[in-house]
């Protein structure tokens, strides 16, 4: 007993920290005054933060990539909630035919889809960029909505809802005066994680981009072809600072075993 | 159906259907019926030794990558599946926090430590171990390193739901009839927590299998995967019915892997699935 | 096949919290000794140190005369029962009852022969292909029962063994364990919450109270002459008497002792008029099945009386008769 826990605390001990120092040497290269990335730093100096809000692709990758991820998550929870109320509530046959294509985009690899998406949408039917590039957001988001949303509805007992007809409310006050207050921790749960989901990725992003449309996390991957200084240390810091604090919201209002 | 059921899942079946598959299979169609004969592309593709390569090297690393974070998730999912309160807050929060990092992020750290002037060839240089930097960064090791970084949580996470849902009286009932811890870890715990096991592999491995980032940061031009290759073909070449094929490839080898694994998994699920029953 | 001593055992998980409290307590050589006790007593405690589950702290445990306090768990050669029955989800049954045999560097011949032949004497050799998620509740249990007999342990420890069956599949089943106890002279300790279950099978009992023994008695002597109100309370004694009342008022009784109650069973509370009587207002009627219970309140507080006649009134009075020999005297704590 003892030795066991014993053995595997070490590893246990060994791997936490093997996750947690390649950050801090990120975190703490951003402080660097050299042009070129040391490791240990040799003077301080907060310049290369500046230097982040110079470039006009961060700036403009970071709104976008807001914007585009609220837009995203929002899309995927409006779509989200009436199927999964459906598939939870209704008999349906062949349900969980349903519920597998809803499911659907998680099994084919992220960047088949962007590579779908932009041959299908951009080059066929010429839609705009931001609209492909939503469209594919949405459909990533789409499965973490319907997966949380699926085991909140399932915690969630349907006699409460009963109860609340009984009285003389109908369906549709119903659903959102007792089922919707019941289920919006998973609600928020698949916000963040969608929210995280679209603002993080890259493989769909990657086939979306262009001159007109700049995403913080592919204009880090251009940026980082070209050039090897503390600035994307800088901006990396600024990212691990929106994770900080989605998580601490998440810890806040949900407990942070929601969101695996 | 009832017509409000319809109504409720019809904009999300609409979305799916006209936006995922329908595209899936506008990229997929044409792969047969562009060629000579119906698997002409195919057959092109996988003549060419280079594409065996890059074939090969994915699932290489996809394999290694599952190995290796299984062999450093176990133990660690243990450990952590028997720490209690504001410690196992801790810990989860420092397994959670790499999973929500930006993967650029994660892999940038490693083109730091990896790279001819990093922190790994300057700590080896100080001490006079060696001379000249070693080659690190563009290896299929660093796309190992770089992967299981990415994916090591991921493992982690899906590990520690599969302990903590044991029954700590069955290892205690091992250890009275004689079995040592050893023994009790290796008959008695692992065998329970292998759904946690596959359902782990299952996300490394194709997660591994699929990714783009970190091969591009850290695998360099000369160590291609079939992601890295997809967006070469597409994007830089413009190669469409050649990068198709290899979209295609890519999601069958995923799909397959799943779905094998899956089934494996579920019927051990169902062995294992040991209920008190009155 | 062992005897067992325990001396001055102690365990605390924090300075001021003891969960143990110095216990001492012998078990004969094939004796069923019970631990009976409300949750929270110490009394799982007490067996998982036995098993070695738990580190001792002090105090000492020897088997046959040797001290096993610092023998870890899995050279105890104990055989345990628990509460969920923890049997291995991934073998079969045979695999189960195997396990710990296994562990003995035996032949596969010996083991299999063994194997068999106590699945045999629990009746289970034609499940033994079976796994454990395919079997109901009780032949769970049986299982978890010849896994830990199998390897013919020193003591068999049993938590709770019963409290997950239905009613009367607990009362099989310990006749079950019962049976095959005797049969093997095994020396066991019964972990349990039920009086009736651990009165039915026990040697001995000693009824556990925050982290002490207050009474280590045949199961007779328990039920007729409880030691402390604790032990009466817990066994279904409701009607207690204060000794310096009854003396005020007459009564007769056996005073042996410095305690301060009397107590008497329900069912020999009569009514009647004399000596020892005392007078209270019927507040309700219960139908129990064989007999009426009638809660009748007191000047010293409700009083539970057990009787055939159905006809007294819910509001009347009536008069209490105690027998002399019905009262039993309590220690004083």
């Amino acid at each position: 007993m003892k030795s066991k826990i014993r053995f595997s605390s070490v590893i246990g001990f060994i791997v936490l920290l093997l996750l947690i120092l390649p950050l801090m040497i990120v975190i703490i290269t951003s402080f660097g005054s050299e042009t070129a990335i040391s490791f240990p730093i040799k003077g301080f100096t907060l310049n290369w933060y500046h230097n982040v809000f110079q470039q006009p692709d961060f700036v403009e990758g970071m709104k976008m990539s807001f914007i585009v991820a609220i837009l995203a998550a929002t899309i995927a929870l409006l779509i989200g909630i009436p199927a999964v109320y459906a598939l939870t509530h209704f008999q349906i046959h062949h349900k969980s035919w349903f519920q597998n294509i809803f499911l659907n985009p998680a099994l084919i690899p992220e960047i088949v889809i962007g590579f779908a998406l932009y041959q299908t949408l951009v080059i066929s039917f010429g839609l705009p960029l931001f609209l492909s590039l939503l469209v594919g957001h949405c459909l990533l988001c789409l499965p973490y909505v319907i997966r949380l949303l699926t085991a909140g509805m399932m915690d969630f007992d349907n006699r409460i809802e009963e109860a609340a007809w009984m009285v003389g409310y109908n369906k549709i006050v119903t659903f959102f005066k007792v089922v919707i207050p019941n289920i919006k921790q998973s609600i928020l749960a698949a916000f963040i994680l969608s929210f995280i989901t679209s603002f993080n990725n890259i493989p769909i992003t990657l086939f979306m981009n262009g001159p007109s449309l700049n995403m913080l996390p592919t204009s880090i991957l251009n940026y980082l072809e070209n050039n090897y200084d503390p600035t994307v240390s800088a901006v990396s810091v600024i990212l691990m600072l929106i994770t900080a604090a989605l998580m601490m919201i998440a810890e806040k209002y949900l407990g942070l075993n929601k969101l695996t | 159906m009832k017509r409000s059921t319809t109504l409720l899942l019809l904009p999300g079946l609409l979305i799916i259907i006209i936006l995922l598959i329908y595209p899936a299979l506008r990229m997929f169609i044409p792969t047969f019926t562009s060629g000579n004969s119906l698997f002409e592309n195919y057959r092109l593709f996988f003549s060419s030794s280079n594409n065996l390569k890059v074939i090969y090297r994915t699932l290489m690393i996809a394999v290694a990558t599952t190995l290796v974070t299984l062999g450093l998730g176990l133990p660690t999912a243990y450990w952590i599946s028997r720490l209690n309160g504001n410690w196992r807050k801790l810990v989860s929060i420092i397994v959670l926090f790499p999973i929500l990092t930006n993967a650029v992020v994660r892999n940038f750290a490693w083109i730091m430590i990896l790279g001819k002037n990093g922190v790994i060839n300057n700590f080896l240089m100080k001490i006079h171990l060696i001379d000249t930097p070693l080659t690190l960064l563009y290896t299929n090791l660093a796309i190992i390193i770089g992967a299981v970084y990415l994916f090591l949580p991921i493992m982690i996470t899906s590990l520690v739901s599969s302990f903590s849902q044991l029954n700590s009286e069955i290892e205690e009932a091992a250890e009275v009839l004689g079995a040592r811890p050893v023994v009790v870890f290796f008959k008695v715990i692992l065998p329970q927590v292998s759904l946690g096991i596959f359902t782990g592999s299952i996300l490394v491995f194709v997660g591994a299998l699929t990714a783009y980032t970190t091969p591009q940061l850290l695998g360099g031009n000369k160590n291609m995967v079939l992601a890295t290759l997809l967006q070469q073909q597409s994007i830089t070449l413009g190669n469409w019915t050649s990068a198709s094929v290899i979209a295609i490839v890519l999601t069958v080898i995923a799909v397959v892997t799943m779905f094998v694994l899956n089934k494996v998994s579920k019927m051990l699920d169902r062995r294992n699935n040991l209920e008190i029953k009155n | 096949m062992a005897q067992i001593k325990i001396e001055n055992l102690t365990l605390s998980y924090q300075k001021n919290k003891q969960i143990l409290k110095d216990l001492s307590l012998e078990i004969n050589n094939g004796e069923l000794l019970s631990i009976l006790g409300p949750s929270g007593c110490g009394k799982t405690t007490m067996l998982r140190l036995i098993s070695g589950l738990l580190p001792i702290q002090g105090g000492s445990i020897k088997v046959a005369g040797n001290d096993i306090s610092k023998v870890p768990v899995y050279k105890r050669n104990f055989g345990m029962v628990f509460q969920s029955y923890a049997l291995f989800p991934h073998m079969t049954i045979f695999q189960n009852v195997a396990f710990g045999l296994k562990r003995k560097k035996l032949s596969k011949e010996v083991i299999s022969e063994k194997t068999l032949s106590i699945l045999k004497t629990t009746g289970l050799i034609d499940l033994k292909d079976r796994m454990p998620s395919e079997l109901s509740g009780g032949q769970q249990q049986r299982v978890s029962l010849a896994r830990a007999l199998a390897i013919n342990p020193d003591v068999l420890l049993l938590d709770e063994p019963l409290s997950n069956l239905d009613a009367k599949l607990r009362i099989e089943m310990r006749e079950e364990i019962s049976r095959l106890q005797k049969k093997m002279k095994m020396t066991t300790i019964f972990v349990t919450h039920d009086q009736e279950e651990c009165f039915a099978i026990s040697d001995r009992v000693a009824v556990m109270n925050k982290g002490k023994i207050e009474q280590l008695d045949t199961p007779e002597r328990i039920y007729q002459h409880p030691k402390t109100r604790f032990v009466a309370e817990f066994i279904g004694y409701d009607n207690f008497i204060s000794k310096d009342w009854a003396t005020e008022h007459g009564w007769s009784y056996n005073d042996t002792n410095s305690g301060k109650y009397l107590t008497i069973r329900p069912e020999n509370i009569k009514v009647g008029t004399g000596n020892n009587t005392l007078k209270g207002k019927i507040t309700a009627r219960n139908f129990l099945g064989d007999c009426y219970q009638y809660i009748v309140e007191t000047e010293l507080g409700r009083m539970k009386v057990d009787t055939d006649n159905k006809d007294y009134q819910i509001g009347s009075e009536l008069t209490l008769y105690f027998d002399k020999q019905s009262l039993i005297e309590l220690e004083n704590k």
